[in-house]
């Protein structure tokens, strides 16, 4: 289908009246830098809801005795991993599954293919995590759960 | 150097002047007043779409309309080729400007404007085959999992890429629609691999490969059918 010049101003005057009929306006350049802010805070929450989780995890473990199960042998090993904290595990592997979804909507994001980019994220919120544990954040936590105060809530 | 190329083009649309009611004359009563340092219709013509798309920002409804013009032809061909031949692919287009209006705000001036309404036309096309066909091809991208090799973009000479224009334009609807669009985007619309990257929102290495089996698959149906091609 060839337009020409007439044909081409009518399609302009056509949509220029559908969208003073619609009253359609355009969005502010605030909306686009509001939701842009959200989408940053969504991203960088749920990367430090994922460190903490993977740190959870470690101590999860600690706790638990289970990590001197893995010196004895296959029979240990075996024990090790139907004790691990599963759930939380394939929790934390979805909050990295979501934060991957939010960084392809930015241009460094989809450039990347996404088997590396989940790769990426997963390795550096565990490598993360793994510190914070190291740091005995989540035995303060603890400790403090123990007095009757939670990080966030407080007292209780 | 390309930005500030722009800017240039920019800053010389900002400084030529004309008569606000010269430039108001074509849609009275519209939404948005013009300006009144705003660019007579023939000035803008030559205005780069980048340019037209900064005073568009700014509520000049004329830089809009002239992107309307520019952009019009270019989508409604994209649509019918993609949507292979859907008949509402004038109103799914009127729909796609509709939307740049209402999101010209969000357009990165240090950007290509063209990558930019190709990919709210790419969104818009791609939901209407969501209705109608509820294709999985779209929900699942298996082809920007890993990376791929980016074949060269160069090797194709002139003569080659118009035998494989002919090609498309008579074998398209036998490729699934994602190969369908990446040869669309690449040997009608012109695009380069970066710009099909960025419309489709894949890394730059899939498009490539994209590009590279929609031409295989293509190959594959005209050999199929028995029709010697020289490609």
């Amino acid at each position: 289908m060839e337009y020409n010049k007439p044909q081409e101003k009518n399609f302009k005057e056509q949509l220029l009246k559908k969208i003073e009929t619609d009253n359609r306006k355009a969005y502010s350049k605030a909306h686009f830098t509001l939701r842009m802010i959200l989408l940053i805070v969504l991203a960088v929450l749920i990367l430090l809801v994922s460190i903490c989780l993977f740190s959870y995890i470690c101590f999860n473990v600690r706790m638990g005795g289970h990590q001197s199960l893995l010196g004895f042998n296959p029979t240990g090993i075996s024990l090790f991993f139907q004790f691990f904290p599963w759930t939380l595990f394939i929790i934390d592997a979805i909050l990295v599954g979501v934060l991957v979804s939010l960084l392809r909507k930015f241009r460094f994001g989809y450039r990347v293919p996404v088997l590396y980019l989940l790769l990426i994220l997963f390795v550096a919120t565990s490598i993360t995590g793994y510190a914070v544990y190291r740091t005995g954040f989540d035995e303060m936590v603890l400790k403090q759960a123990n007095q009757n105060y939670l990080p966030l809530s407080g007292n209780y | 150097m390309k930005t500030a190329r722009m800017r240039l083009a920019y800053d010389q649309a900002q400084t030529l002047q004309i008569n606000k009611s010269e430039a108001s004359s074509h849609h009275e009563g519209l939404l948005y007043e013009a300006p009144t340092n705003t660019l007579s219709l023939t000035d803008m013509d030559s205005e780069t779409d980048e340019a037209c798309a900064a005073l568009a920002q700014k509520g000049d409804r004329n830089a809009f309309g002239i992107l309307v013009e520019r952009y019009h032809q270019k989508l409604h061909r994209y649509g019918k080729r993609f949507l292979s031949e859907q008949e509402d692919v004038e109103d799914i287009v009127q729909d796609v400007f509709v939307s740049v209006y209402m999101n010209i705000q969000s357009f990165n001036l240090s950007r290509r404007f063209s990558p930019w309404i190709y990919r709210i036309a790419h969104n818009a096309f791609v939901d209407s085959l969501k209705k109608r066909s509820r294709s999985p091809f779209i929900a699942m991208d298996f082809d920007a999992l890993l990376s791929h090799d980016l074949g060269d973009e160069s090797v194709e000479n002139e003569r080659e890429k118009k035998e494989m224009r002919a090609m498309i334009d008579k074998g398209l609807d036998r490729l699934s629609p994602k190969y369908r669009e990446a040869l669309i985007l690449y040997y009608l619309e012109e695009l380069s691999y970066k710009e099909i990257s960025d419309i489709l929102r894949i890394p730059i290495g899939t498009a490539g490969a994209r590009i590279k089996r929609a031409k295989e698959d293509l190959r594959n149906a005209y050999k199929k059918m028995n029709i010697q091609h020289g490609i």
